[in-house]
């Protein structure tokens, strides 16, 4: 049968335990939008957080620790098929009763350990492409725009790094973000405090000083003699350029 | 921070960007209390140059000054060039602030011998010892140590920094004499071989003690210039296998030879030796995580590496007895040898096979190399597709798609 759920995390799990409570295997997965509502065979499943707990545990006693990041890494990359992925893994987990995680001969593990790279890949691009800048308020503001919805994966790497100043990382696509003040991280979501956009007036003196420093450093790295722009553009593609302080004067 | 800094900034970025050591990995600092930073071992590129370079720290020459006069260098005493130099404060305020804005993971501190050795040494260490104890700043710090520099300093950078190189520069000493007549091996061996021991001590003290302070946690690397003198490849990869085995070196360096210089005493080359440095670096990854010795790969019959094939192709052409390799049955380390299969993918292999047998149809779709990895591979039913009467026939193949295949691209 075809289920609905609310497009969180949690929800498709909901959604997971339900068919094999209810012992009605789920043909599609998806989320509300106005056209799925008019699909009539479609139920739409309440999220329940015991119920995705549970399927949770379940898959953790047979795949180990790991799986469950395995999950919510296929589920961020917000791919098409991303809730029948995990949906048919756990299908042949529980029918196998093993952890199958690396059986790389399996072309749906081969595809989900593919988008577990993919995901892996732009976390790594946000930690290198984030550009605090200092704003006048105070604060030290990184806007960001990824390919996937890494925003919950990459908030640790930053408080590590930077404990001791208030930031924030926001995403100006989905319109939520992080922010780290008085010791503590906050998930937001398109709260007044963000900006899509930061303006000259926005930053302080010393910030535009740094800036133009860090502009200077970067123009004189190159070696002309050696210069590729090939293979620059395929470590840094287009879409990030916006917003890295080096590729904008 | 002024026009002056801006110009500083321009001339010693300018002077230290022929230096190659991008590599921010290999240590691990965590952040402490108060402070600022981490190293994660992982080392991440913030940006890349326009030539496509890894950005991963500031570096810079706090003096572009030399009393000495190398023919190879930019900042040779006798080359006309504008000069500058860096405050200390200068140094540490230009870290910071980069730092905190998630430009950089850490500094790469070089210079030119401004006075003396110990003179410039101990400038370096000053500006370490400020980011970690005013600042307390856990990123990356990498320090030239300056030969002839006193014990005292070198150990005192070694509290500070995660990486020290002492470069060798010139692959072998007759030549070094040649183009750098003040210098010889023994400076540059001396304060490595001290630093070699001590980390060697506060390793094993860090063994014992959890509380044992860092010695250069992330060990010590140097470089070679590569085509401003006449070593060839296999002298140059013996003396890289060397410094690994004996010295112990977390890495070595190879830069070709930029001309900077019209000096008499080294080549007039049209333009760097872009894809033989690249085949060194190859090479050296087969040294350090692919099990090949240097004298597998190469030997005074073959004594400079292939410009058009890849060390790992070349090899296994050259011995087509130890082909195919059979993903379900050999052990790591032959898979290892297969030319189109990384590290990555041979443990794919190997964590597979656990579940059943690997047939060729799944073995395409897991992200190796296909079209070089099938002429040495078998899965035990499938017959190999290697050419074994004639290996020329396979390389006949690569030739040709050479314009193709990615050639500045490290295989995976
Ligand atoms: S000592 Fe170093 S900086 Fe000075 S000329 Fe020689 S290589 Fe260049």
């Amino acid at each position: 049968m075809q289920y609905r759920y609310d497009g969180t995390y949690e929800g498709l799990l909901t959604v997971i335990f339900d068919s094999y409570a209810n012992r009605r295997r789920a043909t599609s997965i998806t989320t509300d939008s106005p056209e799925v509502q008019l699909a009539l065979s479609s139920c739409r499943t309440t999220t329940d957080k015991s119920k995705a707990d549970r399927v949770l545990k379940k898959m953790k006693e047979i795949c180990g620790k790991k799986v469950s990041l395995f999950f919510f890494k296929n589920f961020l990359s917000e791919k098409e098929e991303r809730e029948m992925n995990i949906y048919r893994f756990i299908q042949r987990v529980i029918r196998e009763n093993k952890n199958v995680l690396g059986d790389f001969r399996d072309p749906l593990i081969v595809e989900m350990q593919r988008t577990i790279k993919q995901v892996d890949r732009e976390v790594h691009r946000m930690h290198a492409f984030v550009r605090f800048q200092e704003t006048t308020d105070g604060k030290y503001m990184a806007l960001i725009r990824p390919d996937f919805d890494v925003v919950p994966l990459i908030g640790p790497h930053f408080v590590k790094r930077y404990p001791g100043f208030e930031w924030v990382i926001y995403d100006i696509q989905r319109h939520k973000g992080i922010h780290f003040t008085e010791g503590q991280l906050v998930y937001v979501k398109g709260n007044a405090l963000m900006k899509s956009e930061l303006s000259h007036d926005d930053l302080t003196g010393r910030e535009k000083a740094i800036q133009g420093l860090w502009r200077t450093y970067f123009r004189h790295v190159s070696i002309g003699e050696r210069k590729n722009d090939r293979l620059h553009v395929q470590h840094i593609p287009k879409r990030y350029w916006p917003l890295l302080t080096e590729k904008n004067e | 921070m002024t026009e002056r800094v801006l110009e500083k900034l321009s001339i010693l970025s300018d002077a230290a960007k022929y230096d190659v050591s991008c590599a921010s990995s290999g240590s691990v600092r965590k952040n402490t209390p108060g402070g600022m930073g981490n190293a994660t071992g992982m080392g991440i590129c913030h940006s890349y140059t326009a030539d496509g370079r890894c950005v991963s720290l500031l570096k810079i020459l706090l003096t572009n000054h030399c009393i000495y006069d190398c023919a190879y260098c930019v900042s040779r005493k006798s080359n006309d060039v504008k000069r500058a130099a860096f405050t200390v404060q200068e140094v540490v305020d230009l870290t910071v602030e980069f730092y905190r804005r998630n430009y950089i993971e850490g500094l790469f501190l070089s210079s030119g011998i401004f006075r003396d050795a110990d003179y410039t040494m101990e400038r370096l260490v000053r500006i370490a010892r400020d980011l970690r104890q005013i600042h307390r700043f856990n990123g990356y710090i990498h320090l030239k140590a300056i030969p002839g520099a006193s014990e005292e300093l070198l150990h005192e950078a070694g509290m500070y920094a995660d990486r020290l190189s002492v470069n060798l520069e010139i692959p072998s000493e007759m030549s070094l004499k040649k183009v750098a007549p003040e210098k010889n091996y023994a400076s540059v061996y001396k304060p490595m071989n001290y630093l070699k021991e001590s980390i060697t001590e506060y390793k094993a003290e860090k063994k014992v003690s959890k509380k044992a302070p860092l010695f250069v946690p992330g060990g010590q690397s140097t470089q070679l210039v590569v085509g401003a003198t006449e070593e060839n490849d296999f002298q140059i990869m013996k003396l890289a296998g060397n410094l690994y085995d004996e010295q112990k070196l977390r890495r070595v360096y190879y830069s070709g030879y930029v001309p900077v210089s019209n000096d008499p005493r080294v080549p007039a080359l049209g333009s760097a030796p872009l894809i033989r440095e690249n085949r060194l670096y190859q090479a050296d990854w087969l040294l350090r995580f692919y099990g090949f010795t240097v004298d597998e790969l190469l030997s005074e019959d073959y004594p400079d590496l292939d410009l058009d094939l890849d060390p790992k192709m070349r090899y296994a052409l050259r011995h087509p007895g130890e082909f195919p390799v059979d993903i379900n049955r050999d052990p790591y380390s032959r898979i290892l040898r297969v030319p189109g299969i990384g590290v990555k993918s041979a443990k794919k292999i190997i964590r597979a096979r656990k579940f059943g047998k690997i047939r060729m149809e799944q073995l395409r779709k897991l992200g190796i190399a296909w079209n070089r990895a099938q002429y040495f591979l078998t899965d035990g039913g499938v017959p190999a597709r290697l050419l074994e009467k004639d290996p020329a026939l396979v390389e006949g193949r690569f030739l040709s798609l050479k314009g193709r295949t990615d050639q500045l691209k490290l295989f995976a």
